[in-house]
């Protein structure tokens, strides 16, 4: 069971729900009067800023214009993206 | 203005070194029809369109090209951390290296570096359009090839995600121009509504 706490876990939800809201927000940029797309696109955008509230709570900043207080500048912990341990 | 998200689009994890396979994947790097190409021409387009849906897909589509220029350069550095001395000359890095250590910098497979030549912006709609369909074309075609190439699932798995975001661009960028055709021609400029069907 995997653990709904852990990085590993957050940052995997982060990218799944974020590209479900970025895939809706290119479809919506060419059908505007969509609602069922507009009803996906903000479903999927509040997952994703819960989702990465979360992570950045618990882990460090991963997004800085989300509504969330820094404890300290968290931004230049490793991993970076890229890094040893960026992706889950 | 750009935000800066500390993710990847898509997750890259490579186990195994391969400086071969990072030589022939920095043409989507820095090649003619790569990541950066596309950024760049879809973001240089935006400023002489004529309303939301144009300017606002080039702009959404052009910073997704950036998040892809991103995953392409970690699969570079992946593919090249920590490789030995031994590993860079038998892996055909050696001359790229010589220039760059594990740096990453925009070239092509071919060391043609990276040339806003391939990318045109005409600040005429239909031509930008078309420019931009057969862009994605391209970046898919780029793609087929390097899949043939590389045998690697860690690798596999993130190039035939970027490949599929090829196939759903060239998809916005026909609707794209078909949303021009039906309500912006003949318009004048300042056009922001739609008259035609949905």
């Amino acid at each position: 069971m995997k653990d709904k706490n852990s990085r590993e876990y957050l940052l995997q939800k982060w990218q799944e729900y974020s590209f479900a809201a970025y895939d809706a927000r290119l479809y919506l940029d060419t059908h505007p009067d969509s609602r069922a797309a507009l009803n996906y696109f903000n479903k999927f955008n509040k997952l994703q800023n819960k989702v990465a509230a979360e992570l950045q709570e618990r882990y460090g900043a991963v997004n800085t214009d989300l509504d969330t207080e820094l404890q300290s500048w968290s931004w230049l912990n490793m991993p970076w993206p890229w890094t040893e341990g960026g992706n889950a | 203005m750009w935000n800066y998200q500390k993710k990847l689009q898509y997750p890259v994890n490579i186990k195994k070194p391969d400086a071969k396979a990072a030589k022939i994947i920095m043409s989507q790097y820095g090649g003619p029809d790569g990541e950066i190409s596309a950024s760049l021409r879809y973001l240089s387009q935006r400023f002489s369109m004529p309303d939301g849906v144009l300017i606002g897909t080039l702009t959404d589509i052009g910073t997704e090209e950036l998040a892809h220029m991103e995953i392409v350069g970690s699969i570079i550095h992946q593919l090249t951390r920590n490789l030995t001395e031994a590993q860079i000359e038998a892996q055909g890095f050696d001359a790229y290296y010589t220039d760059h250590a594990l740096g990453i910098w925009p070239q092509s497979a071919g060391d043609i570096p990276n040339n806003a030549l391939a990318y045109a912006s005409k600040g005429n709609v239909v031509a930008d359009l078309n420019e931009d369909l057969a862009a994605e074309q391209k970046a898919r075609a780029t793609y087929d090839n390097l899949l043939r190439l590389v045998d690697d699932p860690d690798v596999i798995a993130p190039l035939r995600f970027l490949r599929e975001r090829e196939v759903v661009h060239y998809q916005r960028f026909g609707e794209a121009l078909n949303h021009y055709h039906e309500n912006c021609r003949n318009q004048p400029r300042l056009f922001t509504g739609f008259g035609g069907k949905s």
